[in-house]
Formats: structure tokens, C-alpha cells, sequence
């Protein structure tokens, strides 16, 4: 895709230069590593499941990017992996045996959470962190499809040309699985947002 | 809206994360290259799940009622953060990293090899230091960077498990091998055998 705002990072990354080819791939990372975390956490709801597949992301992006065919957008095909390889690790963990470390529970995401408590006010942050929590096991309820919509949609703030991207399908078809899950989320959410 | 009688608007096969798949048969669960991810999820969600969706209400039109109540829904999910924590995390490890020249490794490799003893777990692992090393998270100076551990080897030995010696030798060494993580893990495995 000419206009992917990527591609020259992409083109880097495939360079014979080793230096070039790592600081490429750094500055990929550094501007995906938390959209994809974000996204993994959000599909997953555990902070470990979500590092899993955040590394197997930029792992598999780093091994395969040469067969990346820049018909499609590089944030597309990366969504698409994050969200196959987050799907991939929730199944697994439901299978085995798992010691649940749910966001917005006591993870270690959470001991080495070192936000600046003075900048916003430990009281502010504590409950902005427990609504957030609070949606977050919310959408964990809905189906794996509409979790991702909504996900891509409301987290990433994709639009519904670039969620069709990812998933491969029409846009009727996004907006059609976003209608649902917003239908589904909205007796849900009710509490909240009699609390707002 | 009847996204079951829309034609797919298909996006590029080729752009699939999962051609030459990187975990062989070791822990094959995602996608395959040939179908499109909704597809695939919603192919093999949970019966359930599915039947939970699809009893949801689909149409567009909607109520002035419903529209409120919708944009409400939307504005919640809108107030969601990105990413809970995951800024403050990457920022933590490398903190630690940095300032811990003597510990055995980033601190979400020593995590996940505390809670997973199985191959694939291990695979994780293998994974994430991988990631780490061609990201070189630990920043651009020589003396902090990814090969940090090549100065500490003695000490790095001293109070390493076997696991976490097989991490050491495929952070100091060059990227080893050409195959997926199960692949990875076996010739270190055999490395590590022979070193014995």
C-alpha cells in the first residue's frame, strides 16, 4: 500500500545492513509495543497471556515481515497477527490449568505499574483504574468475535475500513458485529453509566 | 443488516501471520494462511458463545431511544485507556534490566519461566528474550546493550537453572537457528547437552 505511513520502516527492517535493520525494527516496536500490548490485554484480560502474545507478535513479525506483501497496510497485518496469536493464548489458557491474573487484578503488571501518583492523585488514579478495570471484565464477557470489534474499534480507534483490514471482511460486516456488541455491552454497562 | 448475504471483501491472503507457521505442531491453534481471522473465530468459537451472539438483535433500525442509548455505550467505551499499564511495564523492565547487570534476565522472561515448565512454555520464553535482543530494549549504548550479559558471564553463570542458561546462550549468541521457537529450543537444548 503506497500511503502506508510504515512502509519505509518496513523497507528497513529488510535492509542487508544489520544496524539498519535493528533500528528499524526498534522504532516498529517502540511505536506498536503498546497498541499491541493494549490489544492482547483487552482480548485476553491477563496481563501474562497478554505479554505472550505481545512477543509472539513482534517476534513472528520480525521473522516473516519479508512475506509481508504491502497490499495492506503494516498496522493491519500486525493487528491481525496480535489478535490471532491473543485469541490463540486465551483458548490455550482455558484448556489448562491457569492461575488468573485478570487486568485490573494483582498482577505484575500492576507492582511495576510506577505511574507518577503526584501528576494525577493516588484517589483519581485508583478509581479511574477501577472503571477501567470494571469495563475491561465487562467486554471480557462478550463473544471472542464482538471483543474484537469493539477492541479494535474503541481501543485502537480504527475505523471500520481498517478493521475489515484486519479481519478480513466487509465493512457490513464490522458494523454489523459492532451493532451487535454494542447491543450486547449495553445492559452491561447500565450500572456504569448510572455512576457517571 | 445481513452480513451472512454480503459478499466477503476479502484482504490479502498472502499478508496471513501464520504462512510458514512458526510453532509447527507443537501448539498449532490460530489461523490458518487460507482463511480469513473472523472466519476463523467465529468457525471455531464456542458453541455457546455463538449461539449467544446470534441471538442478539441485528438491524439498523434503531429508535432515537436506542440511538442515545447507543452513543452512551460508545462514549464508556471510549473512556477506555489503550493500554492500562503497559507504558509504565516496558518502562520498568528496562529499568530493572539497566540497573540489574547480574540478573539472570529481563523480568518478564523470569516470570514466565517460574509459572511455565512444559516445552512450549519454554518456547515463550525463548520468544520474549529473542524479542528482547532484536529490539535491543536495553537501549544503544555499548554498555548497556544487549549484550550487557557477556560482561557478567561469570557471575550471570553462576546462579543460573538450565533454562535459563539456554536463554543466555541465544542472547550472546547470534540469532541461532532458522526455525520456529519449538525448533529454536530443541537445537539449544542439544547445545546445552553437549556442553555437559
Amino acid at each position: 500500500m503506497k500511503d502506508d505511513p510504515d512502509l519505509e520502516l518496513v523497507e528497513g527492517c529488510l535492509s542487508p545492513n544489520p544496524a539498519v535493520r535493528d533500528r528499524a525494527f526498534t522504532s516498529l516496536f517502540e511505536k506498536y509495543k503498546d497498541k499491541v500490548y493494549g490489544t492482547a490485554l483487552r482480548i485476553t484480560g491477563d496481563a501474562n497471556l497478554a505479554s505472550d502474545a505481545a512477543q509472539e507478535t513482534f517476534l513472528s513479525v520480525y521473522v516473516k515481515l519479508r512475506d509481508f506483501n504491502r497490499t495492506a497496510k503494516f498496522s493491519s497485518w500486525l493487528y491481525r497477527i496480535a489478535v490471532n496469536f491473543s485469541i490463540d493464548r486465551k483458548r490455550k489458557a482455558s484448556k489448562e490449568p491457569h492461575i488468573s491474573e485478570e487486568v485490573g487484578g494483582n498482577s505484575d503488571a500492576h507492582e511495576w505499574d510506577i505511574v507518577d501518583v503526584r501528576s494525577v492523585g493516588p484517589e483519581s488514579l485508583a478509581s479511574s483504574k477501577e472503571f477501567d478495570a470494571r469495563i475491561q471484565r465487562v467486554i471480557t464477557k462478550l463473544s471472542e468475535p464482538l471483543r474484537v470489534v469493539i477492541v479494535l474499534r474503541f481501543l485502537q480507534g480504527l475505523s471500520y475500513k481498517e478493521i475489515g483490514e484486519v479481519l478480513e471482511c466487509s465493512i457490513g460486516t464490522v458494523k454489523s458485529r459492532l451493532n451487535r456488541a454494542i447491543r450486547a455491552l449495553e445492559p452491561l454497562l447500565a450500572p456504569l453509566q448510572q455512576e457517571e | 443488516m445481513k452480513d451472512a448475504e454480503e459478499p466477503r471483501d476479502r484482504g490479502p491472503k498472502s499478508n496471513s501471520p501464520e504462512e510458514g507457521d512458526l510453532r509447527h505442531d507443537v501448539e498449532r491453534q490460530s489461523c490458518p494462511p487460507d482463511v480469513p481471522l473472523l472466519d476463523w473465530i467465529e468457525a471455531t468459537m464456542d458453541p455457546a458463545d455463538r449461539e449467544r451472539m446470534l441471538a442478539i438483535p441485528d438491524h439498523d433500525a434503531e429508535s432515537p431511544g436506542e440511538v442515545e442509548q447507543h452513543a452512551k455505550v460508545e462514549q464508556i467505551l471510549s473512556s477506555l485507556s489503550a493500554d492500562p499499564a503497559p507504558a509504565e511495564l516496558w518502562t520498568e523492565v528496562r529499568h530493572r534490566v539497566r540497573t540489574s547487570r547480574v540478573s539472570l534476565a529481563p523480568p518478564l522472561v523470569q516470570r514466565i519461566l517460574q509459572h511455565r515448565k512444559a516445552l512450549a512454555a519454554s518456547a515463550a520464553a525463548v520468544l520474549l528474550a529473542v524479542t528482547f535482543l532484536f529490539t535491543d530494549p536495553f537501549g544503544s549504548d555499548p554498555a548497556t546493550s544487549s549484550r550487557w550479559l557477556i560482561v557478567d558471564e561469570e557471575a550471570f553463570d553462576a546462579g543460573l537453572g538450565s533454562e535459563e542458561r539456554l536463554l543466555r546462550d541465544m542472547i550472546v549468541g547470534e540469532w541461532p537457528v532458522s526455525g520456529g521457537p519449538a525448533e529454536m529450543y530443541s537445537q539449544l537444548r542439544e547445545r546445552e547437552e553437549q556442553a555437559r
